[in-house]
């Protein structure tokens, strides 16, 4: 054991600082109230969800989210908010048309215990926003806060949508409870259209 | 069954709570343990190794089969990764197999069986044991295979995202973790480490600090695409530009006062002709600078380096949502360009935040 641990008292006490000093130095008490203030940031901080963009490189392909000549689609993307408590989302969608009047996304985040294809879904964000640019352009720019949904997250036992992994050996199947955010495009005015999500970004924070 | 992080945190005694907000002294009896809970609450919350995206997945046919590759700057904490993969498909029965591999190694091999319906995403998860925590940056590798011998529907991979799980409980043992001697777990026993720069009170200071350090890690984008976007630009112009529009990136504050995080970034790439070589560079939009990496492979590999970008602005969150500079967020911009040879070609951009 380490010198002064015959008592848990003592021990305490006479805890080195981070220069070695055995006796209570006068700078732990500002290093632990330092700690203090950071650990109540964690709360706060920032984490990034999903993030992707589709590529542009005139040699390549331009791989995009429900490109084609649709005039209505729909997709999904899957995360996990992992906050604890009620907090906050921020989502940008970049998108163009190349045809038609308008374009018009929706965004949606819905909890999981309700069916993937439940297009009537209460979503815990709804964001609409029209475009008729024919560049790329961010469409949504939004910042919302969560006020529920969050108890599914880690408690709710109907996290029964998800399908299942055929178990391996010792490979042990699990379901957890995601939030998935719905896409939904819709070109007005043609049918033909190649309209284009092309950039998704969203962040959870406090 | 993987033990899930608690929706409340663990609660610190009394005086425990006030030796962290009033510096007083810490008393028993729970000591380590509690700390412990309490930083593992912490450190479980949020931490993600691929951030959600789509995968740019082409049709795969009967039989076909598509790598994905992502790189990772894993937690040394973590005791089990969390997968979770999205599959959708042309036909109304389809099966599909595939493995998982952590630096090569295959850690788990998996197939679904009829679960897709007919363009309708199949989502299963799988939970893998890690059964020796590392911190060292490596790949992930997701394989998927149609199993189809013939017939006319098609698999897509729709995305896939990791994520790591706390340990939930305390242990000794771990250089790099919250590592206190395994007697102290006892009750009435003191606060005592077993690394011996970092005793007693100290040791409480360090174990917070990993708790704000490491719970701020996490990924800021994980993008794959088996096909690749290739240039033979020889400058950096507009058309050796990766993506459409650069992407927003925002660090986790690590210490108040900070205004940029370091960020660790991979590519996978390659180069192709003779004498082949190229160049990747990445721009910061709000003053944290230009990198520029060489790409000499030719089969594909990783290229990794760091840079700075904005963390997040605590002062800011209720009027910018904790962007930095009123609001203004910071951009990278991703380029590549041949400086020899044929092209270049880039398949894979992860971005994460490494350990402080």
């Amino acid at each position: 054991m380490a010198s002064g641990a015959t008592s848990y008292f003592r021990c305490v006490v006479r805890g080195s600082n981070s220069a070695g000093n055995a006796d209570w130095p006068a700078d732990c008490a500002t290093a632990l109230t330092t700690r203090s203030n950071l650990a109540h940031l964690i709360d706060e901080s920032t984490q990034t969800r999903i993030c992707w963009m589709g590529g542009t490189n005139a040699n390549s392909t331009y791989p995009t989210l429900l490109a084609g000549p649709r005039v209505w689609n729909h997709t999904y993307l899957h995360t996990w908010l992992g906050t604890q408590k009620p907090a906050n989302v921020d989502l940008v969608v970049w998108a163009r048309q190349t045809s038609g009047t308008s374009l018009s996304v929706r965004a949606r985040i819905v909890p999981n215990s309700f069916a993937l294809n439940d297009l009537n879904a209460p979503a815990i964000l709804d964001e609409t926003a029209t475009t008729t640019s024919t560049t790329v352009a961010k469409v949504i720019d939004v910042q919302q806060e969560i006020t529920s949904g969050y108890e599914s997250l880690w408690q709710s036992s109907k996290d029964t949508a998800y399908s299942y992994l055929t178990e391996d050996g010792n490979t042990t199947v699990i379901a957890v409870s995601l939030m998935r955010l719905e896409i939904t495009l819709t070109c007005s005015g043609y049918a033909g259209g190649n309209n284009e999500i092309v950039g998704v970004y969203l962040r959870e924070y406090a | 069954m993987a033990g899930r992080v608690p929706l409340f945190p663990p609660i610190l005694l009394k005086d425990q709570q006030n030796a962290i907000r009033a510096a007083a002294v810490i008393r028993g009896p729970g000591q380590w343990q509690d700390m412990a809970l309490a930083n593992n609450w912490l450190l479980g919350k949020n931490s993600s190794l691929i951030v959600a995206g789509p995968c740019h997945s082409t049709s795969m046919g009967a039989g076909d089969s598509i790598l994905f590759r992502y790189y990772i700057w894993p937690h040394e904490q973590c005791t089990n990764r969390l997968w979770s993969v999205q599959l959708y498909s042309s036909g109304t029965t389809p099966t599909a197999t595939g493995t998982f591999k952590v630096n090569g190694t295959t850690v788990a091999t998996w197939k679904v069986e009829a679960t897709m319906e007919q363009y309708q995403p199949a989502c299963f998860v799988f939970n893998e044991p890690v059964a020796s925590p590392s911190s060292t940056p490596g790949e992930l590798q997701f394989t998927v295979t149609n199993d189809a011998t013939s017939g006319d529907y098609a698999i897509y991979v729709g995305g896939i995202t990791c994520y790591e799980l706390p340990r939930t409980k305390l242990e000794g043992g771990f250089t790099h973790f919250i590592a206190p001697d395994e007697r102290s777990l006892g009750v009435n026993q003191p606060i005592y480490e077993d690394v011996t720069t970092a005793l007693s009170l100290n040791g409480v200071i360090r174990g917070a600090e990993y708790a704000t350090g490491e719970a701020r890690r996490g990924c800021l984008m994980s993008w794959f695409d088996p096909v690749g976007v290739t240039s033979t630009a020889t400058s950096f112009t507009g058309t050796s530009n990766i993506f459409a529009t650069p992407i927003p990136v925002l660090g986790r504050l690590l210490y108040s006062g900070d205004t940029q995080r370091g960020i660790a970034w991979a590519f996978y790439a390659k180069v192709t002709g003779g004498g082949a070589a190229g160049q990747v560079r990445v721009t910061e939009s709000t003053g944290g600078g230009v990198t520029t990496v060489s790409v000499s492979s030719t089969s594909g590999a990783w290229v990794s380096s760091t840079m700075n970008v904005d963390a997040e602005d605590v002062q800011q969150l209720h009027s910018h949502a904790g962007i930095r500079n009123s609001g203004t967020r910071c951009f990278l911009t991703f380029e590549e360009r041949k400086t020899a040879g044929t092209s270049i070609t880039i398949y894979g951009i992860c971005l994460g935040e490494p350990p402080p």
